[in-house]
């Protein structure tokens, strides 16, 4: 059948996981540590019908070829990890990094993720854990009797107890750090677990080797510009209908030919 | 015997529905960075006989790429850069290692930290590809040079500078992975060629030409028909004069 029609049906499913993607983005806009993903639209494979200088007929070559393109698709999603602006909130427990690295947690089954989100709470025990549960590693045990707890910009946790200015370390926060942050794998609820493409994680101490520092009392926000998805929501839109009048146009193009010698 | 314009006609048909594809293809890439509009036309090819030439056939042909400034959409990620005027960033093709051009500046570091684009292409500096130590900050000078800085740490370090060729686009053909070559050759550094980081150029079709170029192919593609519907009309009513059933 006509190549036009398949060709601009890639261009309407490009354009259609485009959008899936800025709907998420805008739906996590208010989502703590939240990074937009965007698509990345990438020209497929190109047929070469006939190449520059085959022999037209018996006396001519053809000067110029033909190359027709078989249309777009969405490759690969990128994770775009550039800093979300940071809230205070003033809870102790809030811990946003400014700069690279991913707090390490360590999941129900026993699996370490890693999370950009700091918005942490104490369980039954006065282990630091995250909003779903999953301790945070390093964070150590904050006993009920513990009247402040203090977390400086390399990740230390202390605490004072009542009728003492004397601090008391609870635990040191492991930060990680990859090769490629983009090429970590979600698991939902902020939660990115290595693949082979993001490299292995490399745990530093907060502040040294380019690896962020730790701020208590700030948590932070989505990086989605919600402008800038709107008007890419509008691209996206465009873009689809501009395809659907290409399959039209094929498909006006198909019925002729089907009602040719009648 | 049906006339034979009905075989010039339906080279004009099955031209204009090639040149839809081409067109199709375009408009499904408006989105696609780098994207170069492939331009079309069509070729006459004269059927040359014994006799005095009466038909000339319609061939659809892809001449080259339109090199035309796409529109540069700012992104505000380090590792999106977008090339002022001409030129194209140099690559490494992962299937065959050989050298190729495009204007794709999405680029991307991998799990060793190498820069790359597109479908797993290295990006070339001066001098190889790019590493991006882990946990570095990217800044890309106007000029290409490519600096990484640890932050807390004031030393800036050189880690290549991209190199942007700028060959007449005449010597560039497109691939068949989208990548441009140079056909026996290799592009020169264009040592004034101009970047801005931050930014991403994409495609440089124009919806509204190629919507018309759209609209135009298919009134060509229906009078060629109507053509090709005559030839047919007149067949049948040369039938009927010679059937003697009537």
């Amino acid at each position: 059948m006509l190549r036009s029609l398949w060709i601009a049906k890639t261009g309407m499913d490009a354009q259609q996981t485009g959008i899936d993607l800025i709907s998420n983005n805008l739906a996590n806009s208010s989502t703590n540590a939240f990074k937009k993903i965007n698509p990345i639209f990438q020209d497929l494979l190109y047929t070469t019908i006939r190449a520059p200088g085959s022999a037209s007929n018996a006396q001519n070559l053809l000067p110029t070829g033909l190359q027709v393109g078989s249309g777009s698709a969405v490759t690969t999603t990128e994770r775009v990890n550039i800093q979300g602006p940071l809230l205070n909130t003033g809870n102790s427990l809030d811990i946003a990094i400014q700069g690279n690295g991913y707090f390490q947690i360590q999941l129900a089954d026993g699996t370490l993720a890693y999370t950009r989100n700091g918005s942490f709470s104490k369980n039954a025990t006065g282990q630091i854990v995250t909003q779903d549960g999953n301790t945070v590693s390093g964070a150590g045990v904050i006993p009920s009797s513990a009247t402040g707890i203090f977390i400086n910009s390399a990740g230390l946790v202390q605490y004072t107890q009542q009728g003492s200015t004397a601090l008391t370390q609870a635990g040191q926060l492991v930060l990680a750090n990859f090769a490629n942050e983009s090429g970590l794998s979600s698991i939902g609820n902020g939660n990115y677990i290595p693949t082979p493409s993001s490299g292995t994680a490399q745990t530093q101490t907060a502040g040294t080797n380019g690896m962020g520092t730790t701020n208590q009392y700030y948590v932070e926000q989505s990086n989605v510009n919600v402008s800038e998805e709107l008007v890419k929501l509008i691209a996206a839109q465009r873009g689809y209908e501009i395809n659907t009048r290409a399959v039209t146009a094929s498909d006006q193009i198909l019925q002729k030919l089907s009602t040719l010698g009648q | 015997m049906i006339n034979r314009y009905v075989y010039t006609s339906m080279t004009g048909a099955k031209a204009s529905t090639d040149q839809l594809a081409v067109t199709a293809n375009n408009l499904a890439n408006t989105q696609t960075p780098g994207f170069r509009e492939v331009v079309n036309a069509y070729r006459a090819v004269p059927i040359q006989g014994k006799e005095a030439d009466t038909r000339v056939f319609s061939v659809e042909t892809t001449p080259g790429s339109n090199f035309n400034s796409g529109v540069i959409q700012t992104t505000g990620n380090p590792y999106d850069v977008a090339i002022k005027g001409s030129g194209l960033f140099a690559v490494r093709r992962a299937s065959d290692s050989s050298e190729a051009y495009t204007r794709a500046g999405n680029f991307y570091v991998d799990n060793t930290g190498v820069l790359k684009v597109g479908n797993n292409a290295t990006v070339l500096g001066v001098g190889g590809p790019i590493n991006i130590p882990l946990g570095a900050k990217v800044q890309v000078a106007d000029d290409g040079s490519v600096y990484t800085q640890i932050p807390g740490n004031s030393f800036l370090n050189q880690a290549g500078k991209l190199k942007i060729v700028n060959p007449p686009t005449s010597q560039l053909s497109r691939n068949e992975d989208g990548l441009f070559d140079v056909p026996n050759g290799q592009g020169t550094v264009d040592p004034n060629a101009r970047v801005i980081q931050g930014a991403v150029e994409i495609s440089n079709v124009n919806p509204s030409q190629s919507m018309v170029e759209m609209i135009s192919q298919s009134r060509m593609f229906d009078l060629n028909i109507r053509t090709l519907q005559s030839a047919d009309q007149n067949a049948r009513s040369a039938n009927e004069l010679l059937s003697l059933s009537h």
